[in-house]
């Protein structure tokens, strides 16, 4: 993936594993910039329209940028900081009561 | 006020002052019968019950001290399916309409015995025409998938008289159905008089003035100043609701559960509605959303897992004794009120009876209860 501000991200010396590729972020920077800046594609595909997705408004409001987050489901990528070691996937499907209620 | 927006005005057979799901339930089953009609509705800002409803078609729990409010009830829960798809297949817009039933869960014995108590008490008023089963927890647990009930709920029941659809889309594809089959919709035109000549009524709002032989007031809080005009005195209370709406998951559960939790056809979990009086005052509280979601977590403890996403307070229009009323003015013939409680359940009545009653005079036998008449001895509240 090209990242044009791959020289700034190298010294934030942070990684996102996003469907099993490396991704540069900031320190500081939320998930949703992160993917965005690494030209990372759609983010998830809407279980209303079924339609693939992207972060839009980056302000927690349009509900676009759901993904997965170290595997918990409908987490907004533009809500969550980028922290060390996590792992984000595509939200292709609601999450079920029964699989979130073994999550810690 | 917009002084940019261009006058509008016109003549049409009927104009009502309310667009809310009660007011487009009349001007669709008005615009049905080939006659013009035009809606005028208020601005965002105003309190409207029809932006912030619950989707719950309520019959089992209705009228148990007034049988015609029951008998009300029941028959539009039957006009219901075929409603939902007539404005299916006009507006292009699914309603979500479901009329599997409605699970009451009770916590505690007293509460399952009480429950029980109710329904037979409730089946002797009534008649064969109700229908609630009482069931044990591991017939409700069945009934719900197995989704984990709460430790303490003892049991419930089960009625199929009830339904829900979804909120937002019923209203959009209520208001789309109505534009199609022409209806006129002009939202920002509040009305500030309603005045008469000998042949019409002339509504006038700082955007344009509306003429008609026959104006139908359905402005839910709004009523009272409007209902004045035309010679109608009556009194409706804000009574504030709130609503919790969780993220989306996979179908947990496909009934609603007693009145307060239900889950949409895409995912999302309402948890609602609480009743307060609160004035104009149409802001949520956290102690109410408290006991909401305690309540709910009782009952589903693995719902405890489920992020909130929205939360919502609105205010429903709440006549004196709670049923509604249809009243046509006796000093101004021609100009009619309609408020209710729940537009939502009432919808398919209002659409099939309410058009006849206003063209025609002839209030159907089962509006006829609900006429401004029983308030004539009371006491003012």
């Amino acid at each position: 993936m090209n990242n044009p501000h791959e020289t700034t991200n190298r010294l934030s010396s942070m990684s996102l594993n996003f469907e099993g590729c490396v991704i540069a972020a900031r320190e500081g920077e939320t998930v949703a910039t992160a993917l965005l800046a690494a030209k990372a594609g759609y983010t998830g595909t809407s279980q209303v329209s079924g339609r693939r997705r992207s972060p839009y408004c980056l302000t927690g409001i349009c509900f676009e940028c759901l993904v997965e987050v170290n595997g918990h489901a409908n987490q907004r990528a533009c809500m969550v900081r980028v922290r060390k070691n996590m792992t984000i996937r595509r939200q292709n499907r609601l999450p079920s009561l029964h699989l979130k209620g073994r999550e810690t | 006020m917009n002084m940019s927006r261009p006058k509008s005005s016109g003549t049409f057979d009927v104009v009502i002052v309310g667009g809310g799901i009660v007011g487009l339930c009349i001007g669709y089953g008005l615009v049905k019968c080939q006659l013009r009609v035009a809606v005028l509705d208020g601005n965002d800002a105003d309190f409207s019950a029809s932006r912030g409803n619950f989707g719950m078609i309520s019959v089992s729990n209705k009228g148990f001290s007034n049988i015609p409010y029951f008998r009300l009830s029941l028959t539009s829960g039957r006009l219901w399916p075929l409603f939902a798809e007539e404005l299916r297949e006009c507006s292009g817009i699914d309603p979500r309409f479901q009329g599997r039933g409605k699970v009451y869960l009770s916590v505690g014995d007293r509460e399952l015995d009480e429950q029980r108590r109710h329904i037979e008490e409730f089946s002797q008023r009534a008649g064969a025409e109700y229908r609630n089963e009482i069931l044990d927890r591991d017939e409700v647990d069945a009934l719900l998938g197995h989704v984990g009930l709460g430790e303490a709920v003892s049991g419930g029941s089960f009625s199929p008289l009830d339904g829900a659809v979804d909120p937002l889309k019923f209203y959009s594809s209520l208001l789309r159905a109505y534009q199609a089959r022409g209806g006129h919709y002009l939202f920002g035109h509040i009305v500030d008089r309603i005045v008469r000549d000998t042949t019409a009524f002339f509504v006038r709002t700082p955007a344009g003035q509306f003429s008609a032989p026959r104006v139908v007031i359905a402005a839910g809080l709004g009523i009272p100043p409007l209902a004045k005009e035309v010679g109608l005195q009556l009194k409706v209370r804000p009574e504030r609701g709130q609503i919790i709406v969780t993220e989306r998951i996979d179908q947990v559960f496909k009934y609603p559960i007693s009145g307060f939790l239900r889950q949409n056809v895409e995912g999302t979990v309402m948890i609602g509605s609480s009743s307060e009086y609160a004035g104009r005052d149409d802001r949520t509280t956290v102690e109410v959303l408290k006991e909401l979601a305690k309540s709910a977590v009782e009952r589903l403890p693995s719902l405890r897992s489920v992020q909130i996403n929205r939360c919502w307070a609105c205010l429903r229009p709440r006549t004196q004794d709670g049923y509604p009323i249809y009243q046509e003015s006796s000093e101004q013939p021609g100009a009619f009120v309609v408020s209710c409680h729940s537009g939502i359940t009432l919808a398919a009545l209002h659409t099939r009876l309410l058009p006849q009653w206003i063209m025609e005079g002839a209030r159907d036998r089962l509006l006829e209860p609900f006429g401004l008449e029983r308030f004539r001895d009371e006491q003012p509240a």
